[in-house]
């Protein structure tokens, strides 16, 4: 966790020194500033603050957690006058909080039952470059006589149209992503093995996971659509938590008065503090152009290699809600519905079809990891 | 007469291969990328403009094409010793119709 912090860090200092390099290009006839302050300076003119705080707050109401996160794209071949792809390393993490017990719970005996939650990314992102247009002579010959033609004439029409067709026809508008990203969980809370004992035991635990996943974002799909796809495997060290029984347990003082009863949660079971497991995930969000304010997510996970049961495949989908102003890929929330054991080859966990199946909100788009 | 020109796309823009204003050629490389507080593409820039007269602004980008992709530009200057701001919003309906193609040229009358 201290590594993960200082890395941080060091990242966020390494981002600002590349974010405020300039270059000189166009200096002695004109000038251009990536630093809003330099540019004011030298204007002599005032521009409104944009917010400095480099994170991203996110409410997963399914997983009951809230995180911040952020991740930076740092170009590998940015010097490349001739590349065809741009190569791009991205480095990200995330820290918040979750919470373990119901809500109801949390009013009824007045305490959160929860943990932490981190993870961070490091993936290589790949899409074709602008050089292969800003280094095109017969792009940039087109786009002059577009620029240099008479706002509103025939001409000037004519030389759009012919652009957008040379560029349509040289363009691959799709971005592929190989990612790696570790996350830790910690969790706190209060365990008794069964209703006929009277001694509760404090549980403190951390556990961890690792996934690989190959991700594309493709923007001309058949039929109209466009989509993100992903591919990942991941490797799982967690505990039995889900599986125990949430009950309300409580302290009676000695003095034996009726105020001095203290409600607390505790949760019913034999705890296993590692359960190792595998699982292969795949993820599919689409958007069809014509429907552009909604996004379909669909998520089939095969959870196999478990130490304690049989594998099993849980079914997730999502309605997003779109907004006109933002990415496709940032959605404003979406609705969650889970299906969990859909082969039914954990019976024992579950009290009936019901428990399967459970709804939530989401307000970021959960496939794969970062996508920028 | 110098002139802080400003160009924002939102975040449906992916990548920017050329931006002309007065006859400069600008690149992806001289835009801001966006980042979690600010999701635009933002170009700024200090051009010598000669008053009283069209400043033409023209830029051709690429992204993830379903929603418009809007550029605001932005023009800054002063003019007989008082600030003058001239703010343009442009929609270009080829961008969710094509592969994701957003191309406009604007004239803005100083």
């Amino acid at each position: 966790m201290k590594n993960l912090i200082i890395l941080t860090v060091l990242i966020l200092v390494c981002s600002n020194i590349y974010g405020q390099t300039i270059e000189s290009k166009f200096s002695g006839i004109s000038s251009y500033f990536q630093n809003s302050k330099e540019a004011e300076k030298a204007s002599g003119v005032e521009t409104e603050n944009v917010s400095l705080i480099p994170l991203s707050l996110n409410v997963n109401t399914k997983e009951k957690q809230i995180d911040v996160r952020n991740s930076y794209l740092i170009p590998l071949n940015g010097k490349s006058e001739t590349k065809k792809v741009d190569v791009d390393l991205n480095i990200g993490f995330s820290i918040g909080g979750k919470i373990d017990n119901s809500i109801a719970s949390v009013f009824k005996d007045n305490n959160v039952i929860g943990g932490f939650k981190s993870g961070g990314l490091i993936s290589l992102r790949f899409q074709q470059s602008s050089k292969v247009f800003e280094s095109d002579e017969k792009f940039v010959t087109l786009f002059k006589e577009y620029h240099n033609a008479k706002a509103g004439s025939k001409e000037k029409s004519n030389l759009k149209k012919s652009v957008v067709n040379y560029v349509s026809e040289n363009l691959h508008n799709a971005t592929y992503w190989l990612y790696l990203s570790p996350g830790f969980e910690g969790r706190k809370f209060i365990n008794i093995d069964s209703l006929n004992q009277t001694s509760y035991i404090k549980k403190n635990n951390t556990f961890n996971n690792v996934s690989f996943g190959i991700s594309t974002f493709q923007n001309n799909l058949p039929l109209n659509f466009m989509g993100l796809f992903d591919l990942s495997i991941s490797i799982k060290n967690q505990d039995n938590f889900s599986d125990l029984q949430e009950v309300s347990s409580f302290n009676q003082f000695s003095n034996g008065n009726s105020g001095n009863k203290q409600s607390f949660t505790s949760y019913l079971g034999k705890y296993n503090e590692s359960v190792k497991s595998k699982q292969v995930s795949f993820e599919s969000y689409l958007v069809n152009k014509n429907l552009p304010l909604f996004g379909l997510y669909l998520n089939p996970t095969y959870d196999f290699a478990n130490d304690l049961y049989d594998p099993s495949l849980d079914l997730n989908y999502t309605i997003y809600f779109l907004s006109p102003k933002v990415s496709v890929l940032s959605p404003n929330f979406g609705v969650v519905f889970t299906h969990k054991d859909i082969t039914g080859n954990r019976d024992e966990l579950f009290e009936n079809e019901k428990s399967r199946f459970s709804i939530g909100i989401v307000t970021r788009l959960n496939v794969g990891e970062w996508f920028n | 007469m110098q002139a802080l020109v400003e160009v924002k796309f939102n975040s449906n823009t992916g990548r920017i291969p050329i931006t002309m204003i007065e006859g400069i050629e600008f690149s992806e490389g001289n835009y801001k990328k966006p980042n979690a507080s600010n999701s635009n593409w933002v170009l700024k820039a200090k051009i010598n403009i000669s008053p009283d007269k069209i400043l033409t602004v023209s830029c051709m980008a690429i992204g993830r094409s379903l929603h418009k992709a809007d550029a605001v530009i932005t023009v800054k200057y002063r003019k007989s010793n008082q600030k003058i701001e001239k703010k343009e919003n442009v929609e270009d309906d080829t961008f969710s119709k094509k592969a994701g193609i957003v191309i406009f040229s604007k004239d803005i009358q100083l």
